[in-house]
């Protein structure tokens, strides 16, 4: 019956910790916390005149096809993907580089870059490729990670970006150790949690304290009356409940015995 | 160190690494900082409080001896 107890305590709690992080994922993300594809518009240019506009496919799939953790693109261990850029605009020469960034928990992690090249004009047309993988931490992180792909004027700044999320399976072995670890750690502490749970529940028990906890004085003996000792009770009552190491001197009642003189 | 305290402590672990597999398997996306912080430290409170307060009840409350 107290292991029933303990589960169904233990089951709604972690109901609602799942619900209240489901709940406040879309809030944050309404509040800007999650990056949308961008397009900067012609009057956001630094450089360049007219128009722009770029697009760029990873395997030959659109990137906004995966603008989401749930579409995300999936690539395997040794696998390359071929990102292509394309670019259009009026008199817009001067996109250098286009950039593939890896981030993180909001850190960067990898960035790969790629010269951007002129095919044609006007309007001038242009484009570039990377070929991406994930590199050495292939083995020790599965999962979920967003990329933002970008094209880079000669200057740095940003003439167009788009954010897409890839998933990174792994092999389960002894390499792709993290995600393991931590699923084997999941268990644990729940495990830990539940009997922390049982031994609160086990630590408060009715009954009079003294008696589960541990052997102390023991109450008299059955048939000794404990407040009626006389002065010739020699203790023994008292000594009979387990308190042998150090004997009643005569003529003293007993620890249990309560017969001092009276 | 009290039940419930370790409870609490399981609790807040436990909802860390929930929210890093969650983050992992593509059920959230933390792609800021502040945001990833932020959920972290929401999880963590969170299932201290859980845990703890069940083991804080379920310390209180005397189970009938049949």
């Amino acid at each position: 019956m107290r292991s029933e107890r303990g589960r169904v305590q233990f089951l709604p709690a972690t109901a609602l910790a799942a619900a209240a992080l489901v709940l406040v994922g879309p809030l944050m993300g309404a509040a800007g916390g999650f990056p949308s594809p961008t397009l900067r518009g012609p009057g956001e240019l630094p450089l360049g005149v007219g128009p722009f506009s770029a697009s760029a496919t990873w395997n030959g799939n659109s990137l906004s096809s995966a603008g989401s953790p749930a579409t995300a693109f999936s690539i395997q261990r040794g696998d390359t993907a071929l990102v292509r850029f394309n670019y259009t605009g009026l008199g817009v020469t001067e996109v250098a580089n286009a950039s593939l960034k890896v981030t993180y928990l909001g850190v960067v992690l990898t960035t790969s870059k790629a010269l951007a090249h002129v095919t044609g004009g006007p309007p001038v047309t242009g484009g570039s490729q990377i070929n991406w993988s994930f590199g050495p931490l292939y083995n020790a992180l599965e999962g979920v990670f967003q990329l933002t792909a970008s094209l880079l004027y000669v200057n740095g700044s940003t003439a167009w970006s788009e954010s897409f999320y890839v998933f990174v399976k792994t092999p389960y072995n002894l390499e792709s150790g993290a995600v393991i670890v931590l699923l084997i750690l999941t268990v644990a502490e729940l495990y830990w949690g539940i009997s922390s749970i049982r031994e609160a529940r086990r630590g408060r028990k009715p009954g009079p304290p003294a008696s589960s906890a541990s052997p102390g004085p023991v109450p008299p003996a059955s048939g000794t009356p404990p407040a009626t000792g006389g002065p010739g009770s020699t203790g023994s009552a008292g000594t009979a409940g387990g308190s042998t190491e150090v004997p009643a001197p005569p003529g003293s009642g007993g620890a249990g015995g309560g017969g001092g003189p009276a | 160190m009290s039940a419930a305290s370790r409870a609490a402590s399981s609790g807040a672990v436990l909802g860390i690494v929930l929210v890093f597999l969650m983050q992992q398997f593509g059920l959230l996306a933390l792609t800021g900082i502040v945001a990833s912080v932020l959920y972290f430290a929401v999880a963590a409170i969170l299932g201290g409080v859980v845990f703890g307060v069940a083991a804080w009840a379920a310390g209180r409350r005397p189970v009938p001896v049949p």
